[in-house]
């Protein structure tokens, strides 16, 4: 037992991985696909431990795993509950479920030649891609694993000035700080679309009272036990979610990751219909959305008077200022996703009711 | 300690039986109760061995704690997803065995 015997769990891994995302990109049915994806995560933020990348890990887990998974699933339930209203019965799984959930453009058919120019599309963005990289290694940046040992030891160096002891938040909210503010500008521009996309621009956010007034079945199936379960499981999850947010300054964790945990936990009691968390017009939920981003630009508004760069931190106070800016950031974060999960549930709910009415299935 | 090791090292086997056992039951038994029924065997009373036996391999307390909360979260999880596939799967009227 030592460190030989590992690399039969990696291959192992390695293996899984490719297996499972074959499945999952290859399978017909669109629910297999999901759960096959859902699957695929988890082996990933496997790989990521085996890795010694634990905060990917984390995010890969509760993001890219979870609410992802969640979403797709939504996703899912409502192309299937428009093609059973639409379409009747449509020849299964053809189309993935970004293809489904399009349809409720009102684009039903699609030639051949739409597909060739997605793969014209997709072909001369890769084509790009690489051409990108090309002239980035001509240009006389280092070879990645150089380029890596040398950050690795930059961000090791200006630790202790960093106002954190853990390097991967020293990146996000302190080096790189220009980069998280447009990561978090990206989301706030997709709840944007999300909330205009779905009925919660109406102004209405409680499941019970989408639209139509449809009670989802969710609410009125959730049994017991999964109720109790939620009840000691929720708190858990949100102390969970707060020690996240705090260890992120000394350990593996951070916004991003309290931020997923905390959207977690508010997906479970919604689709649970234990809570109606009001209109989205709400203050509160407008404030949540937007308050990271506002954060950030505090930051760079004080740099700037301070006479530093832009978005530096003055080692002073920085280990106070990125706390503030990470709970401000995982109050975002968590209200994007949940918006986000919401947001397909009450779009579907709607499809669900007109399903019934228009005597489906 | 060397003997703590050695009885750990078989309750994670002895682990490992259950959860083979359970895979190989959610892949051979008819129906979905039946195939939920090895699943749940392997989440539960597998992972509790299992973990029984990381605990004495554990190099301190806190780490055993640890993996006890994790068997209690799992098996609280394992419970309630099982209901929620059992109750599905009456409510659709696929537990007939013939699936």
């Amino acid at each position: 037992m030592g460190m030989t015997s590992w690399w039969l769990l990696d291959l192992a891994l390695a293996g899984l991985i490719l297996v499972l995302g074959a499945i999952s990109v290859c399978s017909r049915d669109p629910q297999r696909a999901v759960v096959m994806f859902i699957a695929f995560g988890l082996a990933l933020a496997l790989a990521w431990v085996r890795l010694a990348a634990p905060d990917l890990a984390l995010a890969e887990a509760a993001i890219g795993s979870g609410l992802t998974g969640v979403l797709l699933l939504q996703a899912i339930k409502q192309g299937a509950r428009a093609d059973s209203t639409e379409n009747g019965k449509r020849e299964q799984g053809a189309e993935g479920a970004d293809a489904r959930s399009e349809d409720h453009t009102g684009e039903h058919t699609r030639g051949p030649g739409w597909y060739w120019l997605s793969a014209v599309l997709i072909l001369m963005f890769a084509g790009m891609l690489l051409y990108a990289i090309h002239t980035s290694l001509n240009q006389g940046i280092p070879a990645p694993v150089d380029a890596a040992v040398t950050l690795a030891e930059q961000a090791q160096q200006s630790l202790s000035s960093s106002g954190v002891s853990n390097p991967v938040t020293a990146v996000l909210l302190n080096y790189r700080l220009y980069d998280t503010l447009l990561e978090l500008a990206v989301l706030l521009a997709a709840v944007l679309g999300v909330l205009a996309l779905g009925n919660l621009a109406s102004g209405n956010m409680a499941p019970g009272k989408s639209g139509v007034g449809a009670e989802p079945e969710a609410m009125t199936q959730a049994p017991g036990p999964l109720l109790a379960l939620l009840r000691w499981l929720v708190p858990v999850i949100i102390l969970t979610s707060g020690y996240l947010l705090w260890a992120g300054a000394h350990a593996p964790g951070g916004a991003f990751q309290a931020g997923a945990m905390l959207a977690g936990a508010f997906a479970l009691v919604y689709l649970c219909g234990l809570v109606a968390p009001g209109p989205i017009s709400s203050k509160a939920w407008r404030a949540s959305l937007v308050v990271a981003v506002a954060a950030f630009l505090v930051s760079a508004l004080i740099s700037v008077l301070l006479g530093l760069p832009m978005l530096t931190i003055p080692s002073a106070f920085a280990g106070m200022q990125i706390l503030l800016m990470e709970i401000a950031a995982t109050l975002s974060v968590a209200a994007t996703l949940a918006v986000a999960v919401a947001g397909g549930l009450a779009w579907s709910e709607r499809d669900a009711s007109q399903a019934r009415q228009g005597g489906g299935q | 300690m060397s003997a703590l090791a050695v009885v750990g090292m078989v309750l994670v086997f002895i682990g490992v039986l259950f959860f083979v056992a359970g895979s190989i039951g959610l892949l051979r038994f008819p129906g979905v109760h039946s195939r939920l029924h090895a699943l749940s065997k392997a989440d539960s009373v597998g992972l509790g061995i299992l973990i029984t036996g990381v605990c004495l391999i554990a190099p301190d307390w806190l780490t055993a704690l640890k993996l006890l909360a994790i068997w209690l979260l799992v098996m609280a999880a394992s419970a309630a997803s099982s209901l929620l596939i059992a109750g599905m799967a009456r409510n659709k009227g696929i537990c007939d065995g013939h699936d």
